[in-house]
């Protein structure tokens, strides 16, 4: 029993080593380039941005769709750390990871900050209101960039040390699936939900709704600001434009086309639809029309997406799990009648 | 017995219209007050205004001592008030014991973080909560249906539900908007034993709004009868039926007649 | 003093281009109440058909154009970039309609990338931008030290023409009526006898040909076209709408021009400022007004 349940808990650890390991030795091999590795790369960054899109539109339904807005917070947050502050050139070698890693939280705590700001006053807004906002303050930022002339207004930013690889891509988007699925079966995911399926009722059942949509946000804003953050380490150039409301759908039709509300949906959707455009290269200018077409298609027939609402079993938690964790079996907990006034 | 809720001179005004005139009522706890009346008399709105939806226009709620008018909802449902809807509002996409875990967030002592980590202490807390909601279930034999997404149920359990998940926020009031609309007989005396056994069980003190009376009259201890959104007559079922104003409201509102 | 008054009309003239386009996005979202993203991109078709029917005009004439000529592109280019408008409805949005909102959207995000990427994928078409045809006479009029071109006098006086053609329609005629019981009640108005899908289709229709009109009048000003223009003029008018109060035409037309007005004063301090005041002017509008300048939230019934 104990030793199943260790090992239940450590077997997606050891499934995303050896998924690494097979990537790293078809590098080797020779059958996967650098330039497979770099698709893969910004795919992974791809997956937390559809997480923490998935949080606010699928979990919580609110409609953002500016998020690109604070993956570029995250990005500057982070690149101007480790590029303008503590840049290689000043710091002992064996510093960079810490460094790095600072970056991002430093990222991901400006994205967060800013998304509590902005919630604070917008997300009384309805719907679609709100989405519109989203929308603006995405446009804000990235203009507001081209404004600031130390990180290299339109021109963008060069030279982020590339610190991001491939293992630390794996190691965040796991750590991100980890604690979205971990948040979303708690108080807090259930207080989510609740709230994105009768706003009035959550309410009436004592969920103040504003406070958890801000939880929301702001949760989500961080998971932005951090991807942003590794995507600034990926690339080595950042520029506000990347940022544009462009990504923004790209991030939407990640989410939707691949499930909203499923965490495996949101892999899947980033996932292949990261991949696809690489893969109708061969299209050459034809390549965006079959995306666009494939796009509509999976909506108009797959109303849930691709996955269908599936969810991977270590990306959800049963209620036989929160047994088994306690060493008990569901059906024979005893479910004796309460006391009176017990409840 | 004690006053628990003390609503005074409560009046709404939606434009220019007054949808609900002068309500005022001094709930004794333990006490099933039934709100009875015509369609359109402002029934609904009263629990609107009760559980925080509608903001009053003038009048007073206090519950210990507080006024509650100016709060929002969620602070209505925190000082005791819990309430069904009239049109069922239950969390669809979401399992049965999720439906009633969601109305467990104000009494949960979970922390964001520690949720986020999935401490042990997190898991303990889940797995006490779904005990209890499975407890709960169970009183009202809703527990074979525990892992159901709610929206999957039939329409009568989708009300007894919605009645469960108002009992998971411990509240001192409940507020039941038309518990038996829509139901066939056997369902009625079903939902009429399970407002029977919370009473007795959980000593709950209920108000109910419904145009049911066969329902309402031997359950209820006092009833209200609204009408145009004024209180037109209050007191036992027995004087109630008996009053003339009521017959008149009923039968001249073009009304089922009164049973 | 004459600087101000010369800002004013471009602020017009450009605020006539968002008030078209936004009253396209304004009546989809009254009547079927999604967000129409590909919107702004009926205005680049309608751009770029005016290149194309402007250079076969001029192959058979080989002079200038004529008026009658001129009058004639913008009604074919509106009426076709308007029957486009209800074949989109009726391919991509049509079996979408009783999903959830943000499927409509992504959608329309696909419909959009398919309609800026096919005609780029078009070898006659492709990527670059080409010069817009002069449709109007060019003569400048001096009026005090401000200027005002023949252009703009035309432009500004066919697009209020064309907004009141609108306004009669949907508040005096029968179809008018119509439409707005659509957008108030569908199923009261199906009752009715009213032909939904007919609605709908005419409101695409509507919308797409006054977004054909604005991409004709955009390149007039500013004379250069490509497959990517409708995108951004797109989100600017969308905020115009959202701003005047999404749903009320005549909110589409005043968002159109405060936005126009707001976006050229701005423009003249720092051009990325004039990018962001239509965003700031948004989110100050919403945080004061949550449903915009003429627009009415309805109590949400319990």
């Amino acid at each position: 029993m104990k030793f199943s349940k260790r090992f239940k808990s450590i077997l997606p650890v050891i499934g995303l080593a050896a998924l690494y390991g097979l990537i790293m030795l078809l590098k080797s091999m020779g059958i996967a380039n650098n330039y497979h590795i770099q698709i893969l790369m910004f795919a992974g960054v791809n997956i937390m941005m559809t997480l923490s899109l998935n949080v606010v539109n699928g979990f919580t339904g609110q409609f953002s769709i500016g998020h690109a807005g604070f993956m570029s917070l995250g990005a500057y947050g982070s690149a101007i750390i480790t590029t303008l502050i503590l840049k290689p050139s000043v710091i002992p070698a064996s510093m960079e990871i810490p460094v790095f890693l600072l970056s991002l939280l430093v990222g991901g705590l400006v994205a967060a900050m800013v998304g509590y700001l902005i919630g604070l006053p917008t997300l009384k807004l309805k719907g679609d209101y709100l989405a519109i906002v989203t929308l603006a303050f995405g446009e804000i930022v990235r203009a507001g960039l081209r404004l600031i002339e130390p990180i290299g207004a339109a021109r963008g930013m060069i030279g982020v040390p590339n610190y991001a690889n491939l293992a630390w891509i794996f190691l965040f988007v796991a750590l991100t699936l980890f604690f979205v699925r971990n948040i979303i079966y708690s108080r807090f995911g259930r207080a989510w939900i609740a709230i994105r399926d009768n706003e009035i009722a959550a309410e009436a059942m004592g969920i103040d709704s504003t406070r958890y949509k801000i939880i929301s946000f702001t949760f989500s804003a961080f998971i932005a600001g951090v991807a942003g953050g590794l995507y600034a380490h990926v690339v080595s150039f950042i520029q506000p434009d990347t940022f544009s409301f462009v990504k923004s759908s790209d991030l939407l039709v990640f989410l939707y086309a691949g499930g909203s509300g499923s965490l495996t949906g949101s892999i899947v959707g980033a996932l292949l639809l990261t991949s696809l455009p690489e893969a109708l290269r061969f299209l050459a200018s034809w390549r965006l029309v079959i995306y666009a077409l494939v796009l509509v298609i999976v909506m108009l027939y797959s109303p849930k997406g691709i996955t269908g609402g599936y969810e991977l079993p270590f990306l959800r938690i049963t209620r036989k799990d929160i047994y088994e964790n306690r060493g008990k079996k569901i059906s024979e907990t005893p479910l004796q009648e309460t006391k009176e006034g017990d409840v | 017995m004690a006053t628990i809720l003390s609503v005074k001179n409560l009046t709404i005004k939606f434009g220019g219209l007054v949808a609900v005139e002068d309500f005022s009522v001094d709930v004794q706890e333990g006490e099933l007050l039934a709100i009875i009346g015509p369609n359109g008399a402002g029934k609904t709105t009263v629990f609107n205004m009760l559980t925080g939806i509608y903001k009053p226009t003038s009048g007073s709620i206090e519950m210990d001592g507080k006024n509650l008018v100016g709060m929002r909802p969620h602070q209505f449902a925190a000082h005791g008030l819990a309430r069904t809807f009239q049109n069922i509002r239950l969390f669809h996409n979401a399992s049965v014991v999720d439906n009633i875990k969601m109305a467990y967030t104000l009494h949960s002592s979970e922390k964001f973080f520690p949720a986020l980590m999935r401490t042990e202490s997190v898991v303990e807390q889940e797995w006490e909560l779904d005990m209890e909601v499975m407890r709960l279930l169970k009183i009202f034999n809703l527990d074979q249906q525990a892992d159901l997404l709610s929206k999957n149920l039939p329409y009568g359990p989708q009300r007894k539900l919605e009645i469960v998940r108002a009992m998971m926020l411990k509240p001192k009031i409940l507020l039941l908007d038309e518990p038996v609309a829509g139901m066939n007989v056997a369902e009625i005396d079903e939902i009429a034993s399970l407002i029977a056994q919370i009473r007795e069980k959980f000593k709950m003190t209920i108000i109910l709004i419904e145009h049911h009376m066969n329902f309402v009259m031997p359950i209820a201890d006092r009833i209200k009868v609204l009408d145009f959104g004024k209180t037109i007559a209050e007191g036992n079922p027995g004087d109630i039926q008996k009053n003339p104003k009521v017959i008149e409201a009923y039968l001249g509102g073009g009304y089922h007649a009164i049973a | 003093m004459t600087t101000f008054f010369q800002l004013l009309i471009y602020g017009l003239q450009l605020g006539s281009v968002y008030a078209l386009l936004a009253l396209g996005y304004t009546m989809v979202y009254g009547i079927v109440g999604m967000i129409n993203f590909a919107h702004g991109d009926f205005l680049m078709i309608g751009a770029l058909s005016t290149v194309f029917l402007a250079m076969a005009f001029m192959n058979t004439s080989s002079a200038a154009l004529s008026a009658i000529q001129v009058i004639t592109i913008i009604l074919i280019a509106m009426i076709g970039t308007g029957l486009i408008g209800v074949l989109v409805e009726a391919i991509a949005y049509k079996p979408l309609r009783d999903r959830p909102r943000m499927t409509a959207l992504i959608t329309a995000v696909g419909v959009s990338m398919f309609l800026q990427n096919f005609p780029r994928a078009l070898p006659f078409i492709g990527p670059n931008p080409r010069p817009f045809p002069r449709l109007f006479p060019l003569v400048q009029l001096n009026l005090g030290g401000v200027t005002i071109t023949s252009t703009q006098l035309i432009m500004l006086g066919l697009s209020i023409i064309l907004m009141v053609i609108l306004y009669f329609i949907v508040n005096k005629t029968p179809l008018g009526a119509q439409m707005r019981a659509v957008s108030m009640d569908k199923d009261a108005a199906l009752l009715m006898g009213i032909n939904i899908n007919v609605i709908i289709s005419l409101t695409f229709f509507i919308g797409a040909a006054l977004a054909s009109s604005s991409g004709i009048f955009y390149a007039s000003i500013y004379p250069q076209v490509d497959v990517y223009m409708g995108s951004w003029l797109g989100t600017k008018s969308f905020i115009a709408a959202v701003l005047g109060g999404i749903g009320d035409i005549r909110g589409a037309m005043l968002g159109g021009f405060i936005l126009g007005i707001s976006e050229i004063f701005a423009t003249s301090i720092n051009s990325n400022l004039g990018y962001m005041i239509g965003f700031i002017v948004l989110i100050l509008i919403l945080l004061f007004k949550p449903a915009g300048l003429l627009g009415k939230f309805s109590i949400e019934k319990v």
